[in-house]
């Protein structure tokens, strides 16, 4: 994400122009804050699908008094990612409108979906969820069900949920936004090198439940040999 | 012109490329990431301190971008 977006000089131009910006490493300090494979400085770093690593990064973007008007966990594109930064001034500049709570958050709902709605088909094709996430985000009770409508059964796109989750918390301040709902799109691991995905939360004890684990998932063959446990 | 995309797909297929790396086919090579990563440092005045960006934003008019890692911004991730 830094490496691709944050320093692509179009991205940093904007963020310097319309934004203050802070980081915080959440390792450790957090419950949602994922895990991954170290990935130093100077190692080479590659574009993934939208949203993948969503328990690793989470770009927040807030009002000067702290509300979070668009939040995007993991990865996204530059191009994307600007579309994105935009979205959000509009909705600062929503938020500073002279009207009632209810109305500007029913105007946030409908500005969230209505931009979902008009996300390029492009950046539709590259959010799919990755291998285990979508195992484990088609479980009975997830928001990435599509149970209606004549395209039911299949799962929807980590850039329309990111939308839909925005929408149900309108101008929430950062100390009530419940980050940990919002950036559950899978498991905790992010496997930069898709050599096998692992859930630490589903971790098995030995090495045959693993083996099994790994042929459950249908792993390829490279990648049940990196399976292991800690 | 057919028989070129069958190619290009079985070597693709054969060449262990997944979906993702064709998506991701424009990856930044080691030294490019720490010039990159020392760019997005240095060109912008970063801080750790979520209310003394709101009191910069509050002063200045502008939105805060918050960015939230598991590691270190300037290092390793």
């Amino acid at each position: 994400m830094r490496a691709v977006t944050l320093s692509n000089p179009t991205i940093l131009r904007y963020l310097k122009r319309h934004f203050v910006c802070g980081w915080r490493n959440i390792a450790g300090q957090e419950s949602y804050a994922g895990t991954s494979n170290m990935h130093y400085v100077n190692w080479r770093a590659v574009k993934t699908t939208t949203c993948a690593g969503h328990r690793n990064v989470q770009s927040f973007f807030m009002t000067p008094d702290g509300k979070v008007a668009h939040c995007l966990p993991g990865f996204w594109d530059a191009k994307w990612f600007l579309e994105e930064a935009k979205f959000a001034r509009e909705l600062g500049r929503l938020y500073q409108k002279d009207m009632s709570t209810a109305e500007r958050n029913l105007k946030f709902l409908d500005l969230h979906l209505t931009h979902a709605l008009q996300h390029k088909a492009e950046l539709r094709k590259s959010s799919p969820l990755q291998g285990f996430d979508k195992n484990r985000m088609s479980r009975d009770g997830s928001d990435f069900r599509r149970d209606d409508g004549f395209v039911s059964g299949k799962l929807k796109t980590t850039d329309q949920v990111v939308h839909e989750r925005m929408a149900e918390r309108p101008y929430l301040d950062f100390s009530r936004f419940r980050a940990a709902g919002f950036v559950n799109m899978g498991v905790r691991h992010f496997d930069n090198g898709r050599d096998g995905c692992r859930d630490p939360e589903h971790r098995h004890g030995n090495q045959t439940s693993v083996r099994r684990f790994a042929k459950r998932f249908e792993l390829p063959r490279s990648a049940k040999s990196n399976v292991r446990t800690k | 012109m057919r028989i070129g995309i069958g190619l290009c797909m079985l070597g693709l297929i054969f060449s262990g490329v997944s979906t993702n790396e064709v998506i991701g086919q424009d990856a930044v090579h080691g030294a490019q990431v720490y010039k990159r990563t020392k760019a997005l440092v240095q060109s912008i005045a970063w801080s750790s301190s979520l209310e003394d960006l709101k009191a910069e934003a509050s002063r200045t008019g502008k939105m805060i971008f918050w960015l939230q890692l598991v590691g270190d911004l300037d290092e390793g991730l």
